[in-house]
């Protein structure tokens, strides 16, 4: 199928450091009626262009000379939502650089474009991903939509036909119903794909996602081995993903970072170490940790994907580590470089404070701590609480830390990372007697709350049980437990009074979007929506069946 | 890759770039459109040899595909689209379209170099045409190239021991990228073989 009639109005962007490269491109393009061009030279100016415009074809070297390459570009315009859902990202490699490009990499473009290549090699690309996206657009409405049921429907249609698209419409058919929380069914649509072929990959990882929610951890961990162990999967990052989920759902966390690790030597990307780094730290291993934040900083230095809180984690390994000096320096060198940044300012304080008051300096420390403390606006369960607590309690004002820490815990009193972060902090700063105090100290208070807001519901009190779920919201506005809990109590609420309630239907959806930002693709999250849908469609019928 | 063929591989190409720099000579002192289009045919035509020798050549013991669903017949419209820029003298065309699967695991940009090898030699020697089709036959997709030219004058079935191809480089490439696809433990396979009707047959057999 011919989809040139469309040419003509794809806004392009090419992005290639060598003149020669761009004007061929360019040529093809024209040969093809694309004549909306754009050209970038850097990857900075290429970020520049397309957040000034929507453009429907990307053509972008991988080797750009400089210190990001086309793959890390790729990635961070894909992260900073700077790519439109329908723009075709296309990456240009030499022949002998295609293998490695292609098979380590995190997130795929649209297509591989191998040098030298002709127009007509172009267009064929761009027609069999424009012919995709119409044989797939009916689908793709009604998932925009978040209409499940209705995507599968059409899936089914296209797969009766014995379409073209095919697996694509089981791929979609499986993921919808995943989304829906009917991992069985989702699993025997990946049964039925790998019946036919034992070796496609996103079955496999599909199979081992239905797995991970259903809790069957064992069997997922089997299925993302058999990937590993593949000639077609060694790279599978994914498959490196879900077995590290696994291990830590089990609660084998060294087990996990050893994973992660492995997934970093498969795509030493700076994503990759950074997660490594950050799962060494956790678990106390600060050598691991130390290194993986020192090549992270030299695989991004100059990069877009260079990150200020990468010198933040860095400098507080090397204060954990004792090597304070190197850590002032990497910190000042750092608010030089984001003055601008308060949050990054107040931080850096305070991991400066700690690392003053390690070197013996009090005076110096107490200044950094009393600044940082101004910049902190509410205690949250993060990186820049946590550090300032620790700063309080090695400055000598143990209780402000601790009180801290236990608000950190509080703040979301269902993550098992904090919780961790939180007990190195206190066993390294000689409170190891007041671990449990302060972790489940707080956790019993805040699960009493939510007990209270429970027995409240039984008693058939649904306002004050509302009432209460929402006052322990207002206190901690980013506890994924509590916001869980919500959503469930608004819904039953909803379902023991038998009655639509738009105030309360907009609050669970506010909660559900709030925890899909905190708990991005997190199986409990994707149960709640369904568990919310299923309230709403069961009012809504009881609605419509009164109606005379 | 074989240290001979390499070697006598390198040596062929060193040949037809040497061809076209005549070519170009001629067209400098001489410049004429259809001169420029023919050099420019066999341009695209070293190119396309210089890329299946690099695929052959980089890879250390097999190559590894990364098949994916594909449809058959949009691979053949493409390379019969492609005809005219390739420089081919006959008109090629995609025949039994009702025969062919509407997807199959494949490995695109493999299956595209053999078969772009295999129409490069059928378009050397067809007199009228070149026909392209594709089926499935004990559940093997077969995708097949067929010429009317002379036929084959020693025909063996096994590729691996043909070397009618110039250097045999289209030959070694057809049967590397057939046995790098694997299902269910049976493998691929290339076979070039007389038709009873005349011509010769590139037959491409994934599993």
């Amino acid at each position: 199928m011919n989809f040139s009639a469309v040419y003509p109005d794809l806004q392009t962007l090419i992005i290639d450091d060598m003149q020669t490269q761009r004007t061929t491109l360019r040529g093809q393009l024209q040969q093809l009626q694309i004549n909306k061009v754009d050209q970038a030279t850097t990857a900075e100016e290429a970020i520049k262009y397309c957040k000034s415009k929507t453009y429907g074809l990307v053509l972008c070297d991988f080797n750009l000379n400089q210190k990001s390459d086309g793959q890390q570009l790729f990635e961070y315009l894909r992260d900073n939502q700077l790519l439109g859902k329908s723009c075709l990202f296309f990456m240009v490699t030499a022949e002998n650089s295609y293998l490695s490009v292609a098979s380590a990499t995190e997130h795929k473009p649209d297509a591989y474009l191998l040098k030298p290549f002709t127009a007509s090699d172009l267009s064929d690309r761009l027609n069999n991903l424009l012919e995709k996206n119409e044989a797939l657009q009916t689908i793709e409405e009604r998932l925009d939509r978040q209409d499940y049921a209705g995507a599968i429907t059409h899936c089914d249609i296209l797969v009766k036909m014995k379409s073209r698209w095919t697996m694509q419409a089981l791929q979609i058919k499986a993921e919808s119903l995943m989304h829906m929380g009917r991992y069985a069914d989702a699993r025997e649509v990946y049964a039925q794909v790998l019946a036919a072929r034992s070796t496609v990959v996103w079955a496999q990882l599909g199979m081992a996602k239905a797995y991970k929610a259903e809790s069957q951890f064992e069997q997922a961990k089997r299925v993302v081995q058999n990937i590993i162990d593949s000639k077609e999967g060694e790279k599978n990052i994914d498959a490196y993903d879900i077995l590290a989920e696994c291990l830590e759902a089990t609660g084998d966390m060294e087990g996990a970072m050893y994973v992660m690790k492995d997934s970093a030597a498969v795509i030493p990307s700076a994503r990759r170490q950074r997660l490594v780094a950050e799962a060494a730290y956790l678990n106390g291993d600060l050598e691991t940790a130390k290194e993986c934040y020192a090549r992270l900083a030299k695989a991004t230095s100059g990069s877009v994907n260079s990150l200020p809180q990468d010198i933040l984690a860095q400098a507080q390994t090397l204060v954990d580590k004792g090597e304070t000096q190197e850590a002032v320096q990497m910190l000042d060198a750092g608010m030089r470089k984001y003055p601008n940044d308060p949050a990054f300012q107040g931080v850096s304080l305070a991991v400066k404070s700690q690392a003053l008051s390690k070197q013996g300096d009090a005076a110096g420390a107490q200044a950094a701590l009393a600044k940082a403390r101004g910049s902190l606006r509410r205690a949250k369960a993060d990186f820049d609480t946590i550090a300032l607590a620790k700063a309080e309690v090695l400055g000598g004002n143990a209780e402000a830390g601790l009180k801290l820490m236990s608000n950190v815990v509080s703040s979301d009193h269902e993550n098992q990372r904090i919780k961790q972060l939180i007990g190195n902090v206190l066993r390294s700063t000689g409170h190891e007697d007041k671990v449990a105090d302060i972790i489940d100290g707080a956790t019993k208070q805040i699960n009493s709350k939510v007990d209270e807001a429970k027995q409240l519901l039984r008693d058939g009190k649904y306002d004050e049980s509302l009432e209460v779920i929402e006052k322990a919201l207002r206190d901690y506005p980013d506890n994924t437990g509590v916001l869980l809990q919500a959503a469930q109590l608004n819904c039953l609420t909803l379902r023991l009074k038998k009655q639509m309630n738009f105030t309360i239907s907009e609050r669970v959806r506010s909660y559900l979007s709030r925890l899909e930002k905190l708990l991005p693709d997190s199986d409990r999250v994707a149960q709640m929506k369904v568990y919310f849908r299923d309230t709403t469609a069961m009012l809504n019928h009881q609605g419509s069946s009164k109606a005379p | 890759m074989n240290p001979d063929l390499a070697a006598l591989a390198v040596h062929d190409l060193k040949n037809a770039l040497g061809h076209l720099e005549a070519e170009l000579v001629r067209l400098e002192l001489n410049p004429q459109a259809q001169a420029a289009r023919t050099a420019r045919q066999h341009c695209v035509q070293l190119r396309q040899r210089f890329v299946h020798f690099l695929v052959l050549y980089g890879v250390e013991s097999e190559l590894k595909p990364h098949a994916q669903d594909e449809s058959p017949l949009g691979l053949l419209a493409q390379l019969a689209e492609q005809s005219a820029y390739y420089g081919a003298q006959v008109p090629t065309a995609v025949v039994q379209q009702d025969l062919a699967p509407p997807f199959w695991f494949f490995d695109l940009r493999l299956v595209r170099l053999a078969m772009d090898a295999a129409l490069d030699n059928a378009w050397r020697f067809a007199q009228s045409g070149v026909e392209l089709s594709a089926r499935v036959t004990d559940g093997y997709l077969v995708l097949t190239v067929d010429d009317d030219g002379p036929g084959l004058q020693n025909p063996q079935l096994h590729l691996g021991a043909v070397s009618d191809w110039s250097t045999g480089l289209g030959c070694q490439l057809g049967a590397a990228v057939a046995r790098a696809h694997e299902h269910a433990g049976r493998f691929g396979r290339a076979e070039l073989k007389n038709r009873p009707q005349g011509g010769a047959r590139f037959e491409l057999w994934l599993p």
